[in-house]
């Protein structure tokens, strides 16, 4: 196996073929006639040198979470990456999947040049072609799709921090249609009601403060098994520091082992245990009531609301205990406001994702530990003036996918699209037909909504799909022509700015030229925008705006900047609650809403999913001899992304089906079976079978894979087929409220191989 | 030259073409070693290091030294029944020492680096707790030993060939019995780390010289040779028995612990375990039992029952080498509160093929003395 | 543990702590140890690993915990004793065990005698190679590789005989200290400590 993967090494060995030439002619002697030419052997001495190298400062890109990385390289040839301590993103640690950052930029499987493609779509037969050709096809075929359908027929999917430049290429193309799954596909749901209870989202580097918590509970977000590090750091933290753990899931997660009380509740009924939760804590008067009547709206309304929900009833629903849910509701009251009622991060689960996260948010309200330590801090913002960055106008058009006032789902936000939204336009070309697509990073195929049969008829629809990635996913196997994208390690990129605790600016630095013919996102952008006489939009590479810092930053910070990679401002306050200052509530009525006004009307019109205060609903559930779909991440690999990096796949390259014992019995089951998934409603099948791992950690009735696997793209050597898909036997349901994607109503027959 | 002796010749040849060609099967085996690396073309791990050829290795060792000892009991205790054929005996056992030195070159790191040579060059480091170290020490002397007793045979100095006959007696019992230890000095694997290990693995070494020699006996024609073969019937069952009460008990008395590694490990051993059925047919059945049963129905006397349970005997012995190498290392476990992981250690084809071209490199140095020292004409 | 047991006198108490509980079992530590000693693209070839261990609690229900592996230096190492080179030694003035890769026959004896499967055999190398306790980096003022990068902060490295270091500390805190299969006297320097702070 080690011969037929292109390591690190490998790669030098490939690059310095000259030299090898030479050293093979040494090694060519017997060794041990080598070693006892010498003098004399110094036994260890080779142990006592390290040459760290030249370091370079980056961020890392393996996942969305952005982690300090400094980057060592001996030779030219990267050796070695290392968390930068100063990045408050991961204090000089890094996952997994951090540290494996080298294997994906040494990797033969990348895309190494522009391509067309020949053969028939998702064959992957293309042709090497230059730049501009390949710029020119863009223009060639797109052109005529606009002069046809408007601009508006180009959708584009983005995700990784180049997405500045395709979203500027789409606006000033004239598209609407833009959209970062990370909304639809992800935390949709969840920063909405965060956003109607408090006016604001915890954001994708979530604000919980773990590590001063006295007592977290986690509705089902896997800190330790998605390992985005300062999260993770905080939540081990926290616990070792004596926090109590309530975590709530079907399954027992990795984070669910260090739990003090582990809830194996039934699959969908998270709200009902909240509103359990909330109602112990309203009928015992356990509630902040300090907070909630500095800061609340609508105390009394939910006081009323609650009253049906009590621990029993909600012991029926979830299947918990009822003296448990009052002792946790009890202890959780106790440490109050230093507690954090956690939802999950990718809240896309069974169509009611927004009204949960709210009845968890009000959890929060109730405690009052908004913008107190061990709650929810503050994210204060870098206190710099940044020079305006001009956009072009705001397109006419309508979007395609049902979001933004006027819409279907006038809460999303246009700025992030309904991803769903797109590719179910795309399948019924309604509002109009969308015939061309720009993937920047993204791979519908791993992670759509629609399912099996929908994406590929979706994909079947499109006159023209360009992607922009470092490598060949599924998706991009399916491409009309293909732009190589320097990975992070290669390229500049626009300084990194984040909001945070204590908010941070850090920069992205290649540490080595491109292996290959690849191009940073923006300069791909620009040469497609020139096409089309639009480069004027892309005026400042992203060196030039690492260079122009200088002209917002003093030149200590600036030097501070190079020199560590990171700029902290420190002199902020992330506990106002906590030194009584008022936060700033950028809701509809300027307090922390637990009756939410925005969205009375629409209750009123469109019934109890809308309700001001959340309305449980049972789940829908699967047939006799189906099981719910349920999946989550490794802490092995990232997304759909990293299952061709040979030393992630060495740490997991399958998806055993979780499925408790009692199921097992029942079907006649036994650990280590063989089986196949089969999606109940399309009759899918997956493409190969998999282990049965029997185990008590997951609940009756439902079966557990982990997501990112089963990938169809030959052009990964390695990665492709390990595992299996879970997209396929997911569900295609919709958050009413947020528009989000919903997954987990997806049911499956698990049949013996 | 008569023409039995010329026939003799033929057949000699006959079977140096043959041994010749199974040799040529392990030319496969390095092929995928010299292009592929080890890794890749044995079936060895992390977990289970050692494989068939540590395992072709020790058996082929149990026969140079079976064999050795066989052959110099007639020199020692002065007794005329195992007085037979010294030259062949001797010149097989040197025969089976090349085949395992043969095969453990295969084994070590870098063969086409000849790393094996950093043995001699280190040696003067005095690893004097290695019990390899010994080993080596050991087989360094027996070698040369071996090759002066079948000179001194050959000829026919009968004063120096007892000598040496009497030193590679004691050596060659010091070096196996070192070799048990190289396995039972390992306290991490419980399986080794009895006493009854190495004195199974003596037992069984002298009993495959006894098969050895029966075999022999058959194959050359001396069936006129009935004192003998009585002898060495009567004394490869009275071996075999013993090695019957010690394996069997072994098990019996292992599978009452208590949750030790060592009960578990003998799990492998029995019902659905991995390596019962080489237990229960080959090493216990085929390699003791039957061979058992045949020297009886044979009266002790029957040179070709005699000479299948030999070939029985020293198959059993490869199964019997081969169940305790690898059962003791399959199982595994970093914590004493965790439970054992069961490794899987399966032959590859290039380990397979180099351990059957061992046997053709046996067959090429005996069949190769054989006609260089006129062996045929052995008349004794 | 050998016939001749060699004396063992250190100057430096060189030990790694292990948090048990800070571990989450993400496996850092065994990519960052990867990537930095260019150990083989093989399944099997690591340095370091973290064990997934399963069980059930006394209640039934089921319970995870992970044990994160690598050499643990013992102070009487099967792994030295059984070396015919001298290939696999310990360092007198830290108690580090190598392996000289210019001397291993590649015999396996020892990677037969280590009782935490600790060794691999590296091809590339054509010797077995093993943990360093990352000597080239603490001997430049680093520390090791996979302290670094440790996500739960679980691993702590230094000596034990400077009072002050972070692992004396966590020793002297602890609520409980373990050593893996201490029965067989092996004297490891891996401890895995519970720490209620």
């Amino acid at each position: 196996m080690s011969r037929h993967n292109i390591s690190r090494r490998g790669f030098l060995k490939l690059a310095t073929a000259s030299s090898v030439a030479i050293t093979a002619g040494i090694t060519g002697l017997p060794s041990p006639l080598r070693a006892s030419s010498k003098k004399e052997v110094k036994k260890g001495a080779r142990f006592l040198k390290y040459d760290r190298g030249v370091k370079t400062t980056n961020f890392c890109e393996m996942c969305f979470w952005n982690c300090g990385v400094n980057v060592y390289t001996r030779n030219g040839v990267i050796h070695k990456l290392e968390g930068n301590k100063l990045n408050p993103n991961n204090r000089g640690h890094l996952c997994a999947k951090g540290n494996a950052g080298i294997q994906s930029t040494y990797d033969a499987d990348r895309v190494q040049s522009p391509l067309i493609r020949t053969g028939n779509r998702g064959e992957g037969k293309f042709k090497k072609v230059s730049w501009e050709e390949a710029y020119k096809y863009v223009h060639k075929k797109l052109n005529p799709l606009i002069d046809e359908y408007g601009p508006e027929t180009l959708a584009t999917f983005m995700h990784g921090t180049g997405e500045p430049y395709p979203h500027m290429l789409t606006l000033a193309l004239g598209s609407p249609n833009i959209t970062i799954p990370a909304y639809s596909q992800c935390l949709g749901s969840r920063e909405m009601a965060w956003a109607l209870t408090f006016g604001t989202g915890v954001s994708g580097h979530e604000t919980y403060d773990m590590a001063n918590s006295k007592h977290m509970m986690i509705f089902g977000r896997n800190f330790a098994g998605s390992v985005q590090v300062r999260e993770t750091e905080d939540f081990a933290e926290g616990l070792a520091r004596g926090a109590k753990l309530t975590y709530i899931d079907p399954r027992q997660s990795e984070s669910a082992v260090r739990a003090t009380d582990w809830l194996q509740i039934n699959p969908g009924t998270d709200m009902a245990l909240a509103l359990g939760f909330i109602h112990v804590i309203i009928r015992d008067n356990l509630a902040n009531m300090d907070f909630v009547r500095k800061y609340c709206y609508g105390y009394n309304e939910l006081t009323e609301h609650m009253k049906k929900y009590s621990p029993q009833w909600a012991s029926k629903k979830t299947g918990i205990d009822a003296k448990t849910i009052e002792r946790i509701a009890w202890e959780f009251a106790k440490d109050a406001p230093n507690v954090v009622a956690i939802p999950a991060r990718r809240h896309t689960r069974y169509g009611n994702d927004t009204q949960t996260v709210r009845a968890i948010a009000i959890l929060n309200a109730l405690m009052g530990s908004w913008g107190v330590p061990g709650g929810i801090f503050i994210r204060n913002k870098v206190p710099l003036n940044f020079p305006k960055e001009e956009l072009p106008d705001a397109p006419d058009a309508r979007r395609a996918d049902g979001a933004g006032k006027g819409e279907k789902y006038p809460l999303a936000p246009i700025t992030l699209g309904r991803t769903n939204g797109i590719y179910k336009a795309t399948l019924t070309k309604k509002p109009y037909p969308i015939k061309a697509w720009l993937l920047y990073g993204t791979n519908p195929l791993s992670h759509s909504s629609i399912g099996v049969n929908g994406i590929y008829k979706a994909l079947d629809n499109l006159d023209l799909i360009i992607a922009i990635d470092t490598q060949f996913s599924d998706t991009v196997m399916y491409a009309d022509v293909i732009f190589p994208e320097s990975t992070y390690l290669e390229r500049y990129d626009a300084p990194f700015v984040q909001k945070d605790k204590t908010p941070f600016i850090t920069l992205r630095k290649p540490a080595i030229k491109p292996i290959y013919d690849t191009k940073g996102c923006f300069d791909i952008c620009k040469g497609i925008a020139k096409e089309f006489e639009l480069d004027d939009w892309f005026e400042k590479s992203p060196k030039e705006q690492v260079e122009e810092l200088s002209q917002v930053l003093s030149e200590e910070q600036m030097k501070t900047l190079e020199k560590d990679g990171v700029l902290l401002f420190e002199d902020v306050n992330p506990y106002p609650c906590a030194s009584g200052v008022t936060p700033d509530f950028a809701t509809s009525t300027g307090k922390v809403q637990l009756y939410v006004k925005d969205l009375e009307e629409m209750y009123k019109k469109q019934g109890d999913e809308f309700s001001p205060m959340p309305i449980f609903k049972d789940p829908v559930m699967p047939a006799k001899d189906e099981f719910r779909m349920l999946f989550g991440r490794t802490p092995h690999h990232s997304h759909a992304r990293s299952q061709n990096n040979w030393i992630l796949l060495e740490l997991q390259d399958d998806t055993p089906v979780w499925m408790n014992p009692k199921d097992a019995k029942k079907m006649g089951y036994k650990d280590g079976d063989m089986v196949y998934l089969v999606n109940a409603k399309t009759g899918h099948k997956s493409d190969h079978s998999e282990r049965l791992k029997v185990t008590n950690r997951i609940k009756e009735g439902a079966v557990f894979i982990h997501h990112g696997f089963g990938h169809t793209t030959k052009a990964w050597t390695r990665g492709y087929e390990k595992g299996t898909k879970e997209n396929w036997f997911v569900s295609d349901g919709v958050d009413p409220i947020s528009g989000a994607a919903a997954f987990h109503n997806g049911f499956v027959k698990v049949v013996r191989a | 030259m008569n023409t039995s002796t010329a026939q003799k010749k033929q057949t000699n040849t006959i079977w140096l073409v043959l041994s010749c060609l199974v040799a040529a099967v392990g030319l496969y085996g390095m092929l995928q070693v010299f292009n592929n690396g080890q890794e890749a073309s044995y079936g060895i791990s992390r977990e289970v290091p050692w494989g068939i050829l540590i395992i072709g290795y020790s058996f082929f060792v149990a026969l140079s030294v079976g064999t050795a000892i066989i052959g110099s009991l007639a020199h020692v205790f002065k007794v005329e029944a195992f007085h037979v054929m010294s030259k062949k005996v001797a010149m097989f056992s040197l025969a089976a020492l090349i085949a395992a030195f043969y095969t453990i070159f295969w084994e070590l790191a870098g063969p086409f680096h000849l790393q094996a040579l950093r043995l001699v060059i280190y040696f003067t480091q005095f690893e004097i707790s290695s019990p390899i170290w010994w080993m080596v020490t050991f087989y360094m002397l027996e070698l040369p030993l071996l090759a002066l007793e079948v000179y001194f045979l050959v000829s026919k100095k009968a004063n120096s060939a007892f000598f040496a006959a009497l030193v590679g007696f004691f050596l060659g019992i010091i070096a196996y019995g070192t070799l048990a230890f190289v396995f039972a000095s390992n306290a991490t694997r419980p399986l080794w780390h009895t006493s009854s290990f190495s004195i199974f693995f003596i037992l069984s070494a002298i009993a495959s010289g006894c098969a050895i020699v029966l075999i022999i006996l058959f194959l050359t024609g001396n069936k006129e040779k009935i004192k003998s073969i009585k002898a060495f019937n009567k004394m490869l069952f009275i071996l075999l028995f013993s090695m019957l009460f010690i394996d069997v008990w072994n098990v019996f008395i292992n599978t009452y612990g208590v949750n030790s590694e060592l009960s578990a490990t003998m799990k492998l051993f029995i019902g659905k375990g991995v390596l019962a059925n080489n237990f229960y047919y080959y090493e216990l059945l085929g390699g003791i039992v039957i061979p058992m049963i045949l020297l009886v129905i044979g009266g002790f006397k029957s040179s070709f029952l005699s000479a299948i349970a030999g070939l029985l005997v020293v198959i059993g012995l490869f199964f019997a080498r081969f169940d305790s190498v690898v059962g003791g290392q399959l199982l595994s476990r970093p914590s004493t509160h965790m439970n054992f992981t069961q490794h899987i250690y399966r032959v590859s084809t290039s380990e397979l093929l180099l351990f059957i071209s061992a046997i053709g490199v046996l067959g090429i140095v005996y069949f190769l003395g054989s006609k260089f020292f006129n062996l045929e004409e052995e008349i004794h | 543990m050998s016939l001749i047991n060699k004396k063992i006198k250190k100057d430096k108490n060189l030990a790694m702590v292990i948090v048990g509980d800070r571990c989450v079992g993400c496996d850092a530590c065994y990519v960052a140890c990867k990537t930095d000693w260019d150990v083989p693209a093989l399944k099997g070839a690591y340095r370091t690993k973290v064990f997934e261990v399963e069980g059930e609690d006394i209640h039934k229900n089921p319970t995870i915990s992970f044990l994160p592996t690598l050499c643990n230096h013992c102070d009487s190492a099967p792994c030295v004793d059984v070396c015919p080179t001298g290939a696999s030694f310990k360092r007198d003035e830290d108690g580090i065990v190598l392996v000289e890769p210019e001397m291993c026959i590649g015999c396996k004896a020892c990677m037969v005698a280590c009782p935490y499967d600790a060794r691999y055999y590296n091809e590339e190398l054509e010797a077995v190679d093993k943990c360093t306790f990352c000597l080239p980096r603490i001997s430049n003022g680093l520390d090791p590789a996979c302290v670094t990068t440790c996500v739960g902060e679980s691993r702590n490295f230094g000596d034990l005989n400077d009072k002050d270091s972070n692992v004396a500390k966590l020793l002297r805190d602890a609520t409980s200290i373990a050593k893996l299969k201490e029965d067989e006297g092996t004297s490891p320097n891996v401890y895995y400590v519970t720490v209620n702070y």
